[in-house]
């Protein structure tokens, strides 16, 4: 990386942090670090929302994702539009007028503290890991690429946020959330662009989703109701909703965004400026993933986009091995460079379906030697991670950008690492402040429990550096946050939804619903790993939030029938 | 020092949704009528917009899984 990048990244990186600084000093008691004084208009809350969702995971895992598997990945957002508007017409007026801090405070006076309780700790449990993989996630990937210290970056990411979250709490976060999401915007924008210009001259935006397409990354809308298919337009409408209610109504690192509304009406519009741009976003990142799967039909990719692994491989007994392998592949990527030029000049529909059935077979081949490759990374190294799909556009961006370009899209992926972080170890320290602490200890000052709620995002700030330094890689990571939100989500939405709606369940009944539902998800969850059952995680969102309301009117049953 | 209110309102606001959602009153209308006192008047329109917008994204992406797509 040039001096150039350096001065880049670091510049757009200490601007943020001091900016949030320097506005957000003084804070007068837990009301005013909690809620930031309730000073946001809707598109800060808009952008605040839309950055507390995406993280670096985001920005790195899903091109990725449509560079191997197409852009169907969208369809898990479908359902969030529909949750943004049932949450701003039932959730946030309830919060407003009830004034509360959190979102489990409205649980206590529907049920009871016990309820209250135990949704804080659910919540503690899930978001306090995720917070964790939110900074483990980038860090991972750009210490693999570019040989920074994986430990050093898990303390430069979180140390970052904890400084400026600790101080000025949740003001401080919405305001640099705008600067990140600045970054963010202009920089992925700068990649489309680039990455239309890198495509040989005869190659538009048309004549690359053509290729694209060919190639089966363009089918982005799955009727079927597969439950082998983990992305179909069913499960995103109805699996999608459930998440997303559950993690935009019930989850403190997004309640407390939009709590700092100025009014009832701005922090609706904050969430409804979400369920507009969420899904063209999401649509936009993938495209990019796309548009680097075209770009690597025309330039030479490596077997495995790992630096790590190839280095690893080269310096083992199999390192010729692996040469025979790279060499095969660059002559397929020849032969597939020129088919592709030959496709689209092209006019004759059966010469351009012979085309693309030998453009077709050699990529088949492609993803053998690539298969190949990652058998003898294993050979070599048993327990190395050879799925490379969050490391493609990370791989891209390094190679291929121009100098400043690096820079600034590297202060992209640490901004949206950072933007995720701060929203989560804010809202830990909130409700570990509140729901627990001083729930349970009342009768002490403001400036005590201010004071508290300080010293409470800073140990989880600890505890998410601590996670992120112990965590195991895994399949792929946007999809380990989704599954541990899975997991918790369904329950949580489930006891919410029993308090805003089903007036006969009351609090002992939903509380031990929902500790037993817990124990049921889990299990299905782990039945599901070891392919006893099939059932795909998104599913266990809508299972866990039924289930409680249903064992709820069980255990109700019950207990009046005992009485 | 959780919160800033008075349990009678909250007792008689959570009665008004349940109101609401048992006696089968669905419509729109209805619903929102139960939360007007919230700085909700005038701000209906939103919601089947942004339910419109999504629903023109899903078309749109239809329309492109057709011109592009390969199943």
């Amino acid at each position: 990386m040039s001096s150039i990048d350096w001065i880049i990244l670091g510049l757009v990186l200490a601007f943020i942090v001091l900016y949030g600084l320097a506005k957000t000093r003084n804070q007068s008691g837990v009301s005013d670090f909690v809620t930031g004084g309730n000073k946001a208009s809707w598109w800060t809350i808009g952008l605040s929302v839309m950055a507390t969702q995406a993280s670096a995971i985001t920005f790195l895992s899903t091109p990725g994702q449509a560079f191997h598997d197409g852009m169907g990945f969208v369809q898990f957002y479908f359902g969030l539009p529909i949750a943004m508007v049932i949450i701003s017409l039932f959730f946030v007026p309830i919060y407003h007028r009830l004034k509360v801090f959190t979102a489990y405070a409205y649980l206590e006076d529907r049920f009871n503290v016990q309820t209250r309780t135990l949704t804080a700790v659910f919540f503690l449990i899930q978001r306090g890991l995720a917070a964790g993989i939110t900074i483990f996630a980038p860090s991972i990937i750009l210490s693999a690429v570019l040989g920074w210290d994986l430990v050093g970056l898990n303390i430069l990411i979180g140390t970052l946020v904890v400084v400026y979250t600790v101080t000025g709490g949740t003001r401080a976060v919405n305001i640099t959330q705008k600067q990140q999401m600045g970054v963010i915007f202009g920089g992925m924008f700068l990649a489309f662009l680039m990455l239309l210009n890198f495509l040989p001259l005869e190659v538009g935006l048309d004549e690359a989703l053509t290729i694209a397409g060919a190639q089966d990354k363009m089918n982005i809308l799955d009727f079927s109701f597969d439950f082998d298919n983990r992305y179909t337009f069913w499960s995103g409408i109805i699996g999608g909703s459930f998440l997303a209610l559950s993690y935009f109504g019930t989850d403190q690192s997004q309640v407390q965004r939009y709590l700092s509304g100025r009014t009832l009406r701005q922090s609706q519009m904050g969430l409804i400026m979400n369920g507009m741009l969420k899904v063209p976003m999401q649509f936009f990142i993938l495209l990019i993933g796309v548009l680097v799967f075209v770009f690597y039909q025309f330039n030479t990719a490596p077997l495995n986009f790992n630096p790590t692994n190839e280095r690893m491989v080269m310096d083992s007994p199999y390192a010729s091995e692996y040469k025979v392998l790279d060499q095969e592949k660059d002559l397929l990527m020849g032969q597939i460079q020129t088919l592709q030029l030959t496709y689209l000049d092209a006019e004759d529909p059966a010469q351009k379906d012979l085309l693309q059935k030998e453009i077709s077979a050699l990529n088949t081949r492609q993803l053998s030697l690539r298969k190949e490759a990652r058998e003898l990374i294993l050979a070599a190294d048993k327990d190395a991670e050879t799925n490379d799909k969050d490391y493609v556009f990370i791989h891209f961006i390094l190679t291929q950008l121009p100098v400043g370009l690096i820079g600034l899209l590297l202060a992209v992926i640490l901004s949206a690492a950072m933007s995720s972080t701060a929203s989560e170890i804010n809202a830990l320290g909130a409700t570990t402040a509140v729901d627990l602490y001083q729930r349970h200890r009342p009768g002490h000052s403001e400036k005590h429990y201010l004071k508290i709620t300080r010293y409470f995002t800073l140990i989880w700030g600890v505890i998410a550096i601590l996670v992120a330094c112990t965590a195991p890689l895994f399949d792929n990571l946007i999809q380990l946050v989704n599954i541990i939100g899975s997991i918790f989500y369904g329950n949580i939405l489930g006891v919410f939804l029993a308090a805003f709606f089903i007036r006969p369940i009351k609090g002992p009944s939903i509380f031990w619903a929902a500790l037993i539902n817990q124990a049921f998800v889990i299990t299905l969850f782990v039945l599901d790993l070891f392919e006893v059952i099939k059932l795909p995680y998104l599913w266990l969102n809508v299972i866990g939030c039924v289930a409680v309301i249903i064992i709820a009117f069980v255990v109700q049953f019950f207990r009046g029938a005992n009485q | 020092m959780t919160k800033q209110t008075d349990p009678h309102k909250t007792q008689v606001l959570e009665n008004e949704i349940f109101e609401t959602s048992n006696s089968g009153r669905s419509d729109a209308h209805q619903v929102n009528s139960d939360f007007s006192e919230v700085d909700f008047k005038g701000s209906k329109w939103i919601y089947f917009i942004v339910i419109g917008l999504n629903a023109i994204y899903i078309l749109l992406f239809y329309w492109i899984n057709q011109l592009y797509g390969n199943s």
